[in-house]
């Protein structure tokens, strides 16, 4: 058998759904930061298949751009969630979920 | 022979992927799940050399093995967190079939896109001679700095602007104090 786009897309397709998951079910707010890390993960390994499947460039810089934005998204957003830490004493989405004290 | 090998170390990389996938999503201890989010990491960077994409591969470990989880890892210790005693799952978990019946639908019809699409006829230049001829960071470099240098320049902008929020932020609660 033959390495072909399907194997990595299909392999794409597991992580993103895994992330979800991991989104949708868990209570610690790290953890669905972290998801969605492997969300995007994902997605990078979508882009870099096609990229090379169809023998284009364009794939592996977006990739490129893509780690650039979830950095900042990383450092942005686990400021908030110290600052909201400060403020409540929890990561727990099930008590931070009201913008009333 | 070179093939098989090539499958065989996919097979590799994508059960070590998918399985630490796995622990990050139902581990209880959050440092768990952020060590097994670093397996799930470089995983993919081997998955990316089977790619020939070795550039997006040592990016890979450099920022997000080394610098997201990094900080991850430091806001876990600074913010002194244990596996909670309240449970993993967050009070829409009680829905949790709903939600599970979602997320199977969609990887069902992510599976179908995949299995029964046709890929376009889309073809150009970067086949594994040329990449290999002028070097996957020359090929890189020489699209970025041409074709796609705006992004560039803006990316910068991002992530500068992403510090001086983090730094303002984190010090203007400590300012109120």
């Amino acid at each position: 058998m033959e390495l072909t786009l399907n194997h990595y897309l299909l392999l794409s397709a597991v992580l993103f759904t895994i992330g979800t998951a991991g989104v949708l079910l868990r209570r610690n707010a790290i953890i669905i930061f972290m998801s969605v890390e492997l969300m995007l993960n994902a997605v990078n390994l979508t882009l870099v298949a096609f990229s090379r499947y169809q023998q284009q460039i364009t794939g592996e810089i977006f990739v490129f751009f893509v780690m650039a934005v979830a950095a900042a998204e990383a450092a942005v957003g686990l400021v908030i969630l110290i600052v909201v830490y400060r403020h409540k004493e929890s990561v727990d989405v099930d008590e931070i979920n009201e913008l009333r004290r | 022979m070179e093939s098989i090998i090539k499958l065989l170390l996919f097979y590799a990389f994508a059960a070590a992927a998918v399985v630490s996938a796995v622990m990050v999503v139902v581990k209880k201890n959050p440092v768990s799940s952020a060590m097994s989010l670093v397996v799930t990491f470089f995983s993919l960077s081997g998955i990316y050399v089977l790619l020939n994409s070795q550039f997006i591969a040592v990016m890979q470990v450099l920022v997000y093995a080394g610098a997201i989880m990094v900080l991850i890892i430091f806001v876990i210790m600074l913010l002194n967190l244990r596996a909670s005693a309240l449970g993993l799952y967050n009070k829409t978990a009680s829905k949790a079939a709903v939600i599970i019946i979602f997320v199977l639908a969609m990887f069902v019809s992510l599976v179908a896109i995949v299995v029964t699409g046709q890929m376009s006829d889309v073809s150009g230049m970067f086949n594994n001679a040329h990449i290999n001829r002028a070097g996957g960071v020359q090929v890189i470099a020489r699209a970025m700095f041409s074709d796609f240098l705006l992004p560039f320049e803006l990316t910068s902008l991002l992530i500068t602007v992403a510090i001086i929020g983090a730094v303002v932020m984190s010090r203007g609660a400590a300012k109120k104090q």
